[in-house]
Parts: structure tokens; C-alpha cells; sequence
């Protein structure tokens, strides 16, 4: 009996299953990322930072969340604020102690937060918004004496229409 | 990285310790030297000044009735005189729990401490960005909260700004994020002419932290109304007299509510009221030997101030005629109280001979239904005995007196 027993264990070769199919836990496999999630509704946009498993455990969705580390509201408050709150403490343990992958948009607010140094898009972006600052207020100030200049136009040819009415 | 957190802590205590004059001694009151004000107010003799100040009002102030989320129904039971004492003891006792003084702290440094400066991030957004620690260890009070400003600073967040955080992120019960409207002028004005001066302060004290400026701003608001009003019976007996007093005391400004305690006859708080002053200000001109008798100090305090002349009418005629504010004068003055006071005189005690009557709880509907007394199940195991016998006395003979009584009303 005992024999038989072991021959149909040599028959199945269970090395190659478990070769076949390897079983993983996501939250301790491989490398996990940290990034943006998009909750919120339909015109509301609200972002929680979230970690998420190694990619090689297939794509990004709600479902594979492993842990939720923060939230960011892009849309300012009354004051004109945008709320960002972020969990440092377990934000150290995913990127230091597991090595996580961060996203450009959460590398940038961890750059503004202080955390990491800033983030060159940041740098970039501000950049941009100054130049196109710069060239409103150019066009602003074009546009002005544009306005000036045919002002001064219509009063001199007022002056003269009302001499001569035809 | 995380350099800068312990920094900032260790930067914030060192600022709250160099400072020179205490936000709780107003610019206008005579010579105010360093007072530690903190320190002062949890003083014992201090503190055992304000608890003898605070009367405790059982049936009208600290127990009264208040709309709560909690249904409850009066109670009204049968004791004997022992057990009577003994649970007016135990409210007491009760009560003086809920009197705790609400703590008088000096407010928190508003400056910010900038962390970086980086020009070269100008204009990165439009509006500011604050990023709040939501580590679960961090408490309330050290939570690090920073604001990176559209110029590109780096900065802690202001006191308000920390709280509104906490607030967003750690939500209470009636504690909304931003201030409500009752906490400005309009509608705090109204509150205060209903006499809600205790809801305003209490709530006040629920919303914001006893260290954060705009509660130490709108607390002294109040007090200063309640001061120039003349209402002290609205905020007697609850939690905000004792600092209330202790802020009249160290601003100097005690001659109304010693004229209130005059008027009400009460000679021995006047005098308490008195060795307040003098504990509170040790450089006052008024000398109080240690033997004085109460009448001896408010005396002295009177002929020493004679500046006070006008506003201490009431407690000059108590001392000289030994006669109280007369029944319709105060009326006038002291509305609410009095009003509640005559109430009082007029309910009579609950007995056992008028629990049936008109007397009892059910009033004039006691001609139509009469009344059966059940023992409470609340009686302790102490009066177990007095219970017994009651159950013996309560045979069939009293069953038959009761139906009797019954009988007679139809």
C-alpha cells in the first residue's frame, strides 16, 4: 500500500505545480508603488494617495488598494487653500523600508510638503506659469495703449466730425 | 528629511517661555510687571479662593433642567431626612466635577517659522498648499502642519490655520470647521442680551483649544460684557466663574462684582473676594492682616478705595443697615434669579402626607387620578431594613386605606 502511495506522488511531479502557479501575498511581493487614485464624483475631482502592489500582479485598480496613505484636494477652499494630507509615518515604512516606486505627482507634492527635495516639474511649472504671467500682463499693457491710442483718435475725429456733421 | 520636526517643537517651546507681558492683563490696567498668569491661577490659595466664589447652585444652575440628546425624566422619591442628606451630599460632590474651571493658558505664539525659501518656485499654483500629518501617533497638540505659500516659502502654519486642520481631519460633534457665526459681533450680542452667556462659553470652549488666541479674545469679550452689564448671576456657579473672576481680580476691576455679592448679603465672599485681589497682586496698596474678620476686610477695602464710591452703593447699604437689596430692587436688577428664587419659596417639599394632594407632582391633575406610590428600584441596599418594614406596614390594612382615599375622591 505504502508503495503504491508514493508512486502516484512521483506521478503527479508536484515541484512543477507550485513552479506553475505561484502564490503570492501582493502586500509583501515584490515592489509596490505609491500614486494618485481619483475618487470623487462626476466634476469633483479628490485624489487619495494610495499604495499599490508590484505591477508585475497586473494593473492598478480600486480593488488592489494596499493601503490608503493620504488624501489631496486639488480644488481649493474658501481660503484658496489645497488640502493635502499625508501619513509621513507610513509613507517612511513604504518608501524606505520597501523601496516603493512614487509617482511624479506625488513626488511633487512630497517636494512642496518638504519631504523630498522639489521635484524639477515643479521647478518647470513654475517656470511656465511665470512666463505666461509675464506675457498677459505684456498683452495687458499693449492692449491699454491700443485702447489709449484710439481714444485719442475719436476725440481729435469728434472734433473734426462735429465742425464738418457729413 | 524629517529633520525639521523636532526643530520646530523645541523652537515653539522656547518662544512660549520668553515673554513679558500675559494677554489676559489688559494695556490699560496700572503696572503690570511679568506676572507668570499660568502659574498663578493653579496656584492653591488661588484656586481655593475661586471654588469658595463659585457657589454651588444645585436646582437652578448646575442641575437644571437642559435640552440635551438625552431623553430623561424627573424623579422624584420618598427619603428619609438621613438619605435626603446623603444624596444632596453625593450632587454635591457631582456637581463640584462638573465645575472644574475651564484652565486660564496664555494664547499661542501666531508667529510662523519658515522652513525654506525657494524663489525659484514662484507662482508654482495660485492658491496655497497645506500639508497636514495624519500619522496616527501625532496628538492634536503636536501634529506637524506646514503651508507652502504661492511665492514658494515653506512655513509652519499659524495657530488657526493648525486648528482648522485638526478640525478638517479629526471631526467632533458641534465642532464644525470653520468658526460659527455665533462667535462674531451680530450674533454674539444677541446671545448675550438672552442670557446664553453660559452656551457661548461653553461652546467656545468645546471649538477651540484653552491656548488658542481667538478663544482668549472672545472669553475676555465676554467677560468684559458680562462685567459692564452687571449679569454676574448668568455665569455664577458654572465652570467659567472662577476664571472670570480671576480675570477681574488681575485687571483690577472687582468693584461691581463685590457690589453684586454685597447686595445678595453674602459679606463672607466679598472678603474672599478681596484676599483674591491681594493674592493675585501682591503689590496692591490694601494690607490684610492675618487675623481680620471678613467685615474688617471689606471695610478697609472700602475706606481704602474711595474711588470705588460709586459703584459699591449696594455693599456700602448692606454693611450699614445689615439689610440685602430689597425685594422689588432687585427685581429689577437680578431678574432671572430672584424670579427663580420666589419659585423656590412657594414650592413646598414633597412628603408623604401631600404626594396625593394637590402638592404633590401631578398638581391639580391629582383630582382626577389618583396617585400610587411605587418604591424606586434605584433605593440601595443601605435602607434594606427600611424597606422591609415599609413592605410589612404596606399589608392589606393599607390597601384598604388607599382604596378608601380613592373611593372619597370619586
Amino acid at each position: 500500500m505504502v508503495f503504491l502511495l508514493f508512486s502516484d506522488f512521483a506521478v503527479y511531479e508536484p515541484h512543477q505545480v507550485l513552479e506553475m502557479r505561484k502564490l503570492v501575498i501582493p502586500k509583501y511581493f515584490g515592489r509596490p508603488s505609491i500614486g494618485l487614485a481619483l475618487f470623487g464624483c462626476t466634476n469633483r475631482p479628490f485624489y487619495h494617495v494610495c499604495v499599490f502592489p508590484d505591477r508585475a500582479l497586473g494593473r492598478r485598480y480600486e480593488g488592489n488598494i494596499l493601503e490608503q496613505v493620504g488624501t489631496f484636494d486639488p480644488l481649493p477652499n474658501q481660503k484658496n487653500e489645497k488640502l493635502v494630507a499625508l501619513n509621513f509615518g507610513r509613507l517612511k515604512y513604504w518608501i524606505g523600508e520597501r523601496n516603493a516606486h512614487i509617482s511624479v505627482p506625488v513626488l511633487e507634492l512630497l517636494g512642496l510638503s518638504g519631504l523630498f527635495p522639489i521635484h524639477p516639474k515643479s521647478f518647470i511649472r513654475a517656470k511656465d506659469n511665470r512666463a505666461l504671467i509675464a506675457d498677459q500682463q505684456l498683452k495687458a499693457v499693449a492692449e491699454a495703449a491700443d485702447a489709449e491710442k484710439l481714444n485719442e483718435e475719436q476725440v481729435s475725429s469728434g472734433a473734426t466730425s462735429t465742425s464738418h456733421p457729413q | 528629511m524629517f529633520k525639521f520636526k523636532p526643530k520646530i517643537s523645541a523652537l515653539a517651546r522656547i518662544s512660549s517661555e520668553i515673554r513679558f507681558s500675559s494677554q489676559w492683563i489688559k494695556a490699560s490696567s496700572s503696572s503690570n510687571e511679568d506676572i507668570n498668569v499660568e502659574k498663578l491661577f493653579v496656584d492653591q490659595e488661588v484656586q481655593k479662593l475661586l471654588t469658595d466664589l463659585t457657589e454651588i447652585d444645585l436646582e437652578h444652575k448646575v442641575f437644571r433642567p437642559r435640552r440635551t440628546s438625552i431623553q430623561q425624566r424627573s424623579h422624584f422619591a420618598l427619603m428619609t431626612e438621613e438619605r435626603l442628606e446623603k444624596t444632596r451630599e453625593r450632587m454635591r460632590e457631582e456637581a463640584r466635577r462638573f465645575l472644574q474651571f475651564v484652565p486660564v493658558k496664555e494664547p499661542r505664539e501666531e508667529s510662523v517659522q519658515i522652513l525654506a525659501q525657494d524663489s525659484e518656485l514662484k507662482d508654482f499654483d495660485t492658491s496655497k498648499f497645506v500639508f497636514t500629518d495624519i500619522t496616527f501617533d501625532a496628538t492634536d497638540q503636536d501634529r506637524t502642519v506646514v503651508v507652502r505659500e504661492p511665492d514658494g516659502t515653506l512655513r509652519t502654519a499659524n495657530p488657526e490655520e493648525h486648528d482648522r486642520m485638526n478640525r478638517t481631519y479629526y471631526q467632533k460633534p458641534n465642532r464644525p470647521v470653520n468658526a460659527p457665526a455665533l462667535f462674531a459681533d451680530p450674533y454674539l450680542q444677541n446671545a448675550l442680551d438672552k442670557n446664553e452667556h453660559e452656551f457661548v462659553l461653553d461652546w467656545a470652549c468645546w471649538f477651540y483649544e484653552p491656548d488658542d488666541p481667538s478663544y482668549i479674545r472672545l472669553s475676555q469679550l465676554v467677560f468684559d460684557r458680562i462685567n459692564e452689564s452687571g449679569k454676574f448671576h448668568v455665569i455664577t456657579s458654572t465652570r467659567h466663574f472662577g476664571p472670570f473672576t480671576f480675570f477681574l481680580a488681575l485687571n483690577d476691576n472687582i468693584p461691581k462684582l463685590l457690589n453684586y455679592f454685597g447686595g445678595l448679603g453674602r459679606l463672607a465672599d466679598c472678603a474672599n473676594l478681596v484676599r483674591l485681589q491681594k493674592a493675585v497682586r501682591p503689590d496692591w496698596r490694601v494690607t490684610i492682616a492675618q487675623g481680620d474678620s471678613d467685615e474688617k476686610i471689606v471695610k478697609d477695602f472700602i475706606k481704602q478705595n474711595a474711588r470705588f464710591r460709586d459703584h459699591i452703593g449696594d455693599l456700602q447699604a448692606f454693611i450699614s443697615t445689615g439689610k440685602v437689596k430689597s425685594e422689588h430692587e432687585a427685581e429689577k436688577h437680578f431678574g432671572l434669579r430672584e424670579r427663580l428664587g420666589r419659585v423656590d419659596k412657594r414650592r413646598v417639599r414633597i412628603t408623604s402626607g401631600n404626594i396625593r394632594g394637590n402638592e404633590g407632582p401631578l398638581g391639580e391633575l391629582s383630582d382626577e387620578y389618583s396617585v400610587k406610590v411605587v418604591k424606586s428600584e434605584g433605593t440601595g441596599g443601605s435602607d434594606g431594613a427600611e424597606k422591609k418594614e415599609e413592605g410589612r406596614g404596606r399589608g392589606r390594612w393599607r390597601s384598604r386605606d388607599q382604596n378608601t382615599d380613592d373611593k372619597k375622591k370619586e
